[in-house]
């Protein structure tokens, strides 16, 4: 996979993580951001970029915070003791 | 035209208006491309030939879709693609439908169409019709993020467009340009695009240079040069402005912000989400900020 597709992937597994943590089943977000179930598995799974409307319709619905956004940007997934870390402070 | 005027000459009236249509609808003049073929749907009706009457239906609906005029457009064009026996006619239908629908984003109607539209050029063993459902196909495909599949169908389309048809070459390019950048096959996408809009800004209007400036200047983002992507969506803005494009418009405005962005003025990157957010996005004042955080070209298809 090139460094590209898996930044795409990093994006589909962190908005994944969103969506269980605000408790929604992937037809609950498809239905609210007016997505077809099918696609919004895909981005989970980083096989689908979005267009601009789907985006901020995710980004919305998520009020995802600077801090959530400076990993998203990044090229390495949080490693499993950073994560550990961050629960520290 | 005289009122006793024989069904003939009718067809060659009803001929001469729809061509009219088409040279406006090719500049993307679509109003004026409206006013056009809705007067040679008058006319077609006077020739009795229902072949003529359902094309000239065709032509008036997709422009009437295009401009949001209310009516029951698709409704109509699926009951003439299921009635109509006649393979150009039913071909015809089949490739406006895909045209609609993918305005509308509705991407797998679209695809299920343009199969259609191609199964009927090649019963009618029409190569530029082919060429143009292969189009169709794979634009499709690239707002589904079928980047490969949608490759295969601009090849396909290049191969069977002749030479002298270089203006839809140019635009059939710029599309596999475009699947060609989403597979990370940057250099060869930065230059296809230079050479499409080397002929569209000689042949091409506005609205068929449109699309093509606006991925040059993605393209130009993921080589690292932001000022040059800046001058290119500026080109895409300025005629996504002219010819009532939103989606043109928003990812012009998306793609100057995160140019900015890149070359480190954070305000001026600001200041564009911002004007993004408050027209088109009134309700999500929350966006733009997030937006300076994330890495844009990663996540982004300009064309879903």
């Amino acid at each position: 996979m090139t460094a590209d597709g898996r930044k795409v992937e990093i994006l589909g597994r962190r908005l994944r993580r969103l969506r269980r943590e605000s408790k929604l089943s992937p037809e609950e977000l498809a239905g609210r951001i007016g997505l077809d179930p099918q696609d919004l598995a895909r981005i989970e799974r980083g096989e689908a970029r979005v267009g601009i409307e789907t985006l901020f319709r995710l980004l919305s619905e998520f009020q995802i915070d600077l801090r959530h956004l400076a990993s998203l940007a990044s090229d390495e997934p949080e490693e499993p003791i950073e994560r550990f870390r961050r629960t520290l402070t | 035209m005289a009122k006793t005027a024989n069904p003939s000459e009718w067809t060659v009236e009803y001929e001469r208006l729809r061509d009219l249509g088409t040279e406006k609808l090719e500049a993307g003049h679509f109003a004026e491309a409206l006013e056009w073929f809705e007067a040679a749907f008058q006319i077609a009706e006077k020739t009795g030939d229902r072949n003529t009457i359902d094309l000239a239906f065709c032509n008036r609906a997709v422009m009437s879709v295009m401009l949001k005029k209310t009516g029951d457009w698709i409704p109509r064009l699926q009951e003439i693609l299921l009635r109509s026996s006649e393979a150009r006619v039913a071909r015809f239908c089949a490739y406006n439908l895909a045209l609609i629908y993918d305005g509308e984003k509705s991407f797998k109607k679209s695809l299920f169409y343009g199969r259609i539209a191609l199964r009927y050029s090649v019963e009618m063993a029409n190569a530029e019709l082919q060429a143009s459902a292969h189009d169709a196909i794979g634009n499709a495909l690239l707002a589904m993020n079928d980047f490969q599949a949608a490759g295969s169908e601009f090849e396909k389309s290049m191969e069977l467009l002749p030479d002298s048809s270089a203006t839809k070459r140019a635009v059939v390019e710029a599309n596999l340009a475009y699947s060609l950048l989403m597979r990370d096959h940057t250099d060869a996408a930065v230059s296809l695009l230079y050479r499409s809009l080397r002929h569209l800004r000689r042949h091409g209007s506005a609205y068929l240079r449109m699309g093509p400036e606006l991925s040059l200047s993605f393209a130009l983002l993921l080589v690292n040069k932001p000022a040059k992507a800046i001058d290119h969506a500026l080109i895409a803005l300025e005629a996504g402005e002219e010819l009532d494009s939103a989606d043109t418009v928003k990812n012009a405005l998306l793609i100057i912000g995160e140019a900015y962005k890149r070359a480190g003025d954070s305000p001026a990157a600001r200041r564009c989400f911002d004007v993004l957010q408050e027209t088109y996005y009134p309700d999500k004042p929350e966006v733009p900020a997030m937006l300076l955080g994330l890495d844009l070209c990663k996540v982004i298809n300009l064309r879903a």
